[in-house]
């Protein structure tokens, strides 16, 4: 019982971890879409400044547009990893509650008859 | 990631069970009026930004001197050169763009009213969520002086 109510704590802690790095990863999703979008707007013979530290240096319309494409691909693939490590942890979770609710029901005392 | 939302009869509910409900609503109406905050700060600076841009970038303004912050103590003078009037606009991630004062306005003014819609969704979000939790908290009143008056009844 001990090792399942710990199992369970465990879980619950991991499923949160999931849920804050999806939020965040959906915060910088969001602001790569935008600034794709705003790319587009652009003409292409505009300049273009990337920060690199405290300095900007100058990129090509193509090169920025292809770089916020590559960093949007791999948010994608990385809420998409974490979409299905949630779904695995909450289908254990559900699976250490059963097995604590059964626990519980073979531990308790059976009723006295009225 | 989750199978559809289920519709739950929330007078079924326990009193324990209704309390976690408040809780989870509770964390959610927290969670939006963070994001409401951080958004009405963010329309804010858009708005700061245009009308910096109407100020500066004025014909009267060409060639005038002012001080350039190098750090927040250390100012060095300089001339303001419009002749171009070209502003580079921070379009987020890092990213700056080399804009006309025009652009630029334009810009932040669709920044504004995109800002300006979400939070009005958001504002709309927030205030179903709060009737939802007065929903259960009349119900958990109600479970709870029917849970009374059937102690005093026995």
């Amino acid at each position: 019982m001990e090792e399942l109510a710990k199992k369970y704590q465990n879980l619950q802690t991991e499923l949160s971890t999931y849920v804050e790095s999806l939020k965040k990863l959906e915060t910088q999703l969001q602001e790569n879409t935008t600034v794709l979008n705003e790319l587009e707007k652009v003409a292409p013979d505009s300049n273009i400044y990337k920060q690199i530290g405290p300095t900007l240096v100058k990129q090509s319309h193509e090169e920025a547009k292809t770089n916020v494409k590559t960093r949007l691909d791999f948010i994608n693939k990385e809420i998409a990893r974490l979409e299905n490590q949630t779904k695995i942890s909450q289908e254990e979770f559900s699976k250490v509650k059963g097995a604590i609710i059964q626990a519980q029901a073979a531990a308790a005392p059976p009723n006295p008859a009225s | 990631m989750a199978e559809g939302n289920k519709a739950v009869d929330l007078t079924s509910l326990s009193l324990e069970q209704l309390s976690e409900v408040i809780k989870q609503l509770d964390s959610e109406l927290e969670y939006l009026s963070t994001s409401y905050g951080q958004l009405g700060r963010a329309q804010l600076k858009f708005r700061e930004c245009l009308a910096n841009v109407n100020d500066a970038v004025r014909a009267e303004n060409d060639g005038k001197e002012v001080l350039v912050p190098l750090t927040s103590s250390l100012y060095v003078p300089g001339k303001l050169n419009l002749g171009n009037s070209k502003l580079l606009v921070d379009i987020g991630t890092g990213y700056y763009v080399e804009k006309s004062a025009g652009e630029a306005t334009e810009y932040y003014k669709r920044k504004c009213e995109y800002l300006a819609s979400s939070i009005e969704n958001l504002n709309n979000a927030i205030d179903a969520k709060s009737v939802q939790i007065r929903a259960v908290q009349n119900i958990m009143q109600q479970k709870a002086t029917a849970t009374t008056a059937a102690t005093k009844s026995s």
